[in-house]
């Protein structure tokens, strides 16, 4: 099969959806001349003319805009450029674009998409650096779509170009570059269905995104000491699949949630507090969590690896519910 | 301009359904009939009534907090409204929004809005479809004095121009956001100045004045339907009631509000109307009658209908709903 | 320093069986908290402590038993009593007849250092997954030493503890595992051999055609069990045959005007039979209700003894699994017993030399021929057979 990058997946998927559904266009900074500052858009530059538009750095518009080209007929994908500055116009997805249809009593239908770069990168510091989904799982209205792999970002990206609720899809922007075999047909990857990465039967890793690849690095390293693990990559967050978690938990009897974001009151506790109560008689050992420390993703390069987890800290929590922790 | 007797009883008819409407809500309110709190209009109908005037079912608004006006002048049902308003079933969010968020898509309304600036970013974006849709609707943004203080006001006027999106944004400065006096938060005299910022048209009126309203409005929509771009029209106006049913006012005399009062735009419409000859006592009896019997109707329609089931709060949120652990 | 006896439980309980110590040497104890459980004759109970306190001695170990009044450990009301060596304690008398002396003596023989239970008593730390393969596997967890951290038990403690057991069960190289009875097979054992022993036991079979009956049940909007309904068909015959609604100890038979019939039980801890009172009086919504009651009591060993005594006919419905005939043995102090076996459908002659296929079903009445004689046996299984097959059966 051939192999593409993660921003050459996310364009294709672009590309083909807008050429089928002329009501789908694409506006955010840096991305109609430049292709997006991490060239997620490269594959777009010079197609699709006026449907792929630079705007003003003011997020506020860039995102309610997004709600009210919905209601009138549009399906807008908006680019928030940064994770960190979601914040910067987070009123207008918390307060309108998430609670639109509800508050309108199931009146809209919102067909929109926010998409961008999440996570570290190389020394970007505290502004520049964030994992944030957990935000979005937590306040109810939209879907959240955490792609690791080339395939993954393309068929979960067509998804949300036919969705008609509000999507939020985070691109880890180490993960750009990263090539993986993407089929040339055509497919779509379903909401809610999580993809077993790697199996295994001591421990489950549940995972999203860049800590997709640390823990099957950690995966590939444990089997030579003999430990099985088992890596269940969500894909998404909103829906996700308990389904595949709670079976895994119950074949291996031991979990371990790891991600990017802060541990603290991370994604991974949701995810832990439904094992506990689903599979509570199939646990061996508490639930252990990867995640960042926290404090805020420092510049330095110690600093950030120190703060950040990788494929090591996985290691070790693996091992920590193997020895009951 | 010259105007035929049926356009303008129609006018002065809008208004006086607003009016009634909001009475209405205010005394269902002080009856302890209606939940949580309602923003009312009173005072500012020639404002809905003149700029929607202008409007065809195809064009959008966006409204806010003190919203039922905006509503009634687009031609939204007023049944449903005051079912939403009780909080029924039979309401136009079913009962999930309230005063504060009734929406009509069907007739072009993006929604009430609970916060000041909310719609101007959802303003913007409709401007933006109806630009790639090639299509010559507008849409005219309803705005507080308040909003103008806030960021989404200054973006949304920046975006608006640099792509030209038909888009009027219509301010509607009725002295007060909450308790607090528009020159004491202010940094300009005029809203409307704040237009040359943006380097667009912008425009301040008498908002108490149905037909100055319509006018202005009327230009501002046809050089937006020809791809002129957005304007800023400020509508002068004052709030005759509380920031909402119930606020206390302690930040202004009586006086104040009395001397406004004898400014009102219905009663001063009405003036020139019957001076023109143009509306007789039996007409106005007529217009006054039918807006009472169709509030009441409303009401008799709101009480009678059941509550939502509270099951069905779990519903709405999503478009396929099904499946999700709430 | 305050004793703990062995209580009675019942009228008729003479000596207990202590199946489990809550707490162990020193651990403190609040009064009225569970301290130890009993089982006697077919039913368990716990043991509330009568002081607060520690736990001084225990003197009657797990797995013994004690005769009812018997001081069976001490309770330390205070540290220092903990501390101080146990006096001879001048024992109560106790309600029932138990020489003073023999208790004494039994205290003497007491070894002073009782083995203390390792680990911790009451709350047991576990795993969830090693609490759950305990629970299904029947493994008690305070028999097994956790390995996790803290001394948690984890999977492979109880994985390890299983494979012991089934090693033991493979009984290797000739050698035989020896298990003592509990005290509840024990009194079955009794029961049984006494009325195997001393009555003239005798078992008519017939072939009953359960179709009406069936069609019966099903017709009904409540789910009502067979044996319900057999109960109440019984019900009805023992109050037209008198004869088999009595007690005899082998010298004076006991009539009674009121039925009760004993309904046998199967249970994880042998064969209980509960008693349905009064089954003539009661619906048969109400005789369902009442064997779904007992039944239930009866797996989760909470039947008091009230409820296990005074059947006069016992029926032992085996329909559920694969028996056709069989002879019962009777219950005790009682005449008869009707053993029903499973239903079958059957190629069957009907009027007019026709075949049908009907449901059948032996029904096997064991009595005691010393007082019961063929005929009457003939007759009642005859009469029960009639009332089954009546179409329409109603009850």
């Amino acid at each position: 099969m051939r192999e593409i990058t993660f921003s050459e997946a996310l364009g294709e998927a672009m590309y083909e959806e807008m050429s089928r559904d002329p009501t789908i266009f694409t506006y955010g900074e840096d991305i109609a001349k430049q292709g997006g500052i991490f060239g997620a858009y490269k594959s777009l530059l010079g197609k699709f003319q006026g449907r792929v538009i630079d705007t003003p750095i003011s997020e506020e518009v860039i995102f309610g805009s997004a709600l009210g080209a919905a209601l009138a007929g549009m399906r807008p994908v908006a680019e928030f450029h940064f994770a960190d500055f979601l914040f910067t116009g987070m009123t207008a997805i918390a307060n309108q674009i998430m609670k639109f249809r509800y508050m309108t009593g199931g009146q809209a239908k919102l067909h929109l998409v926010l998409r961008g770069p999440d996570g570290i990168s190389k020394s970007a510091a505290a502004q520049h650096s964030e994992s944030i989904e957990t935000i979005f799982m937590h306040i109810p209205g939209i879907k959240v779509i955490v792609p690791s792999t080339p395939y993954d970002m393309k068929g979960l990206f067509k998804t949300a170009l036919k969705s008609e609720d509000p999507v939020i899809c985070f691109e880890h922007k180490m993960l750009y570059g990263l090539k993986g075999p993407v089929p040339d047909e055509e497919y779509y990857i379903p909401f809610g269905k999580a993809d077993v990465k790697r199996e295994g039967k001591d421990v489950t890793v549940v995972t999203t995104s860049r800590m997709v690849h640390e823990s099957l690095k950690a995966a590939a390293n444990l089997e030579k000491e003999g430990i099985s693990v088992e890596v269940v990559d969500l894909r998404t967050l909103v829906p996700w699949d308990r389904e595949t978690v709670i079976n895994s938990v119950k074949k291996t009897h031991r979990l371990v949630v790891a991600h990017e974001t802060w541990k603290r009151s991370g994604w991974s506790s949701e995810i832990a507090f439904i094992v506990q109560r689903e599979a509570f008689d199939y646990l061996d050992a508490p639930i252990e969590k990867v995640g960042a420390y926290n404090v805020h993703i420092p510049f330095s390069p110690p600093l950030q690896d120190f703060v950040v987890p990788d494929y090591k800290d996985v290691e070790k929590a693996v091992k920590n519910v193997l020895g009951g922790i | 301009m010259e105007y035929d007797k049926e356009f303008l009883q129609g006018l002065y008819a809008t208004m006086v359904r607003i009016r009634t409407f909001e009475s209405k809500a205010e005394e269902l309110f002080l009856q302890g009939k209606l939940p949580g709190f309602i923003h009312l209009y009173i005072g500012e109908e020639a404002i809905a009534t003149g700029a929607m005037a202008n409007l065809r079912k195809s064009d959008y608004i966006t409204s806010t907090h003190r919203g039922h006006g905006h509503m009634i002048a687009k031609g939204a049902d007023i049944k449903k409204m005051m079912a939403e308003l009780y909080g029924k079933e039979t309401g136009y969010c079913r009962g999930k929004g309230g005063s504060m968020h009734i929406a009509d898509l069907s007739i072009g309304v993006l929604g009430a809005n609970g916060e000041v600036a909310g719609g101007l970013p959802i303003a913007a974006g409709a401007g933006m479809a109806i630009k790639l849709q090639k299509k010559d609707d507008v849409v005219i943004a309803f705005f507080g004095d308040g909003a103008s203080n806030r960021g989404a006001f200054h973006e949304a006027l920046n975006w608006c121009s640099v792509f030209k999106l038909p888009v009027i944004f219509l301010n509607e400065n009725n002295q007060f956001a909450s308790t607090e006096r528009v020159q004491e938060t202010t940094s300009v005299a005029n809203i409307s100045d704040r237009a040359v910022g943006y380097n667009i048209p912008g425009v301040s009126i008498d908002g108490n004045d149905v037909i100055a309203v319509y006018e202005t409005v009327k230009a501002a929509v046809e050089r937006a339907r020809s791809g002129g771009g957005p304007t800023l029209i400020e509508a002068k106006t004052y709030r005759i009631k509380g920031h909402f049913v119930g606020d206390p006012t302690l930040y202004r005399e009586k006086s104040e509000v009395d001397e406004h009062w004898a400014q009102e735009p219905i009663g001063r419409f009405e003036r020139e109307l019957v001076s023109m000859g143009l509306l007789s006592e039996e007409e106005k009896k007529k217009i006054w009658d039918a807006a009472k019997s169709e509030v009441e109707e409303a009401v008799k329609f709101a009480e009678s209908s059941p509550y939502p089931a509270p099951e069905s709060a779990l519903t709405d949120l999503f478009v396929d709903d099904a499946g999700y652990d709430y | 320093m305050v004793e703990v006896r062995m209580p009675k439980f019942g009228l008729s309980m003479e000596k207990g069986f202590i199946t489990r110590w809550y707490k162990s040497k020193g651990d403190r104890v609040e009064k009225g908290e569970p301290l130890l459980e009993v089982e006697s004759e077919k039913i368990t109970n716990d043991v509330p402590s009568p002081a607060t306190g520690f736990v001084k001695e225990i003197l009657v170990e797990e797995g013994s038993e004690a005769e009812v009044g018997k001081v069976i450990a001490y309770i330390a009301e205070s540290e220092e009593e903990l501390k101080e060596e146990v006096k001879k304690a001048p024992e109560k008398q106790p309600e029932e007849s138990v020489p003073t002396e023999s208790v004494q003596k039994e205290v003497k023989e007491q070894p002073l250092e009782t083995p203390v239970r390792s680990g911790q008593t009451g709350f047991i730390k576990a795993s969830p997954l090693a609490k759950r393969l305990a629970r299904e596997h029947g493994i008690d967890l305070s028999t097994i030493k956790g390995s996790g951290p803290n001394g948690r038990i984890v999977e492979k403690d109880v994985l390890n503890a299983l494979s012991k057991v089934a090693e033991g069960a493979a009984v290797p190289e000739g050698k035989a595992q020896v298990e003592k009875l509990s005290p509840i097979r024990r009194t079955i054992a009794e029961n049984l051999s006494e009325m195997y022993r001393k009555t003239v036991l005798v078992t008519n079979m017939t072939e009953v055609d359960m179709s009406s009956l069936l069609a019966f049940k099903k017709s009904l909007t409540e789910k009502v069990s067979v044996t319900a309904i057999l109960v109440k068909v019984l019900a009805q015959v023992l109050k037209a045959l008198p004869k088999f609604n009595v007690n005899f100890d082998g010298e004076t038979i006991t009539r009674f005007e009121s039925v009760n019939i004993g309904v046998a039980v199967s249970t994880k801890n042998g064969l209980i039979v509960p008693v349905v009172k009064d089954a003539d009086k009661l619906t048969l919504s109400q005789v369902n209700a009442e064997i779904k009651r007992l039944s239930s009591r009866a797996r989760s060993g909470e039947l008091t003894g009230e409820e296990t005594k005074g059947s006069h006919f016992t029926l032992t419905n085996l329909g559920m699994m694969r028996t056709d005939m069989f002879t019962p043995v009777l219950n005790k102090n009682e005449v008869a017993i009707l053993g029903v076996g499973r239903t079958v459908k059957k190629v069957v002659v009907i009027e007019d030399d026709k075949f049908a296929v009907r449901d059948m079903a032996y029904f096997s009445l064991s009595y005691d021929h010393r007082v019961i004689d063929g005929a009457d046996a003939a007759e009642f299984l005859g009469e029960v057979a009639r009332i089954i097959e009546s179409v329409p059966f109603v009850i």
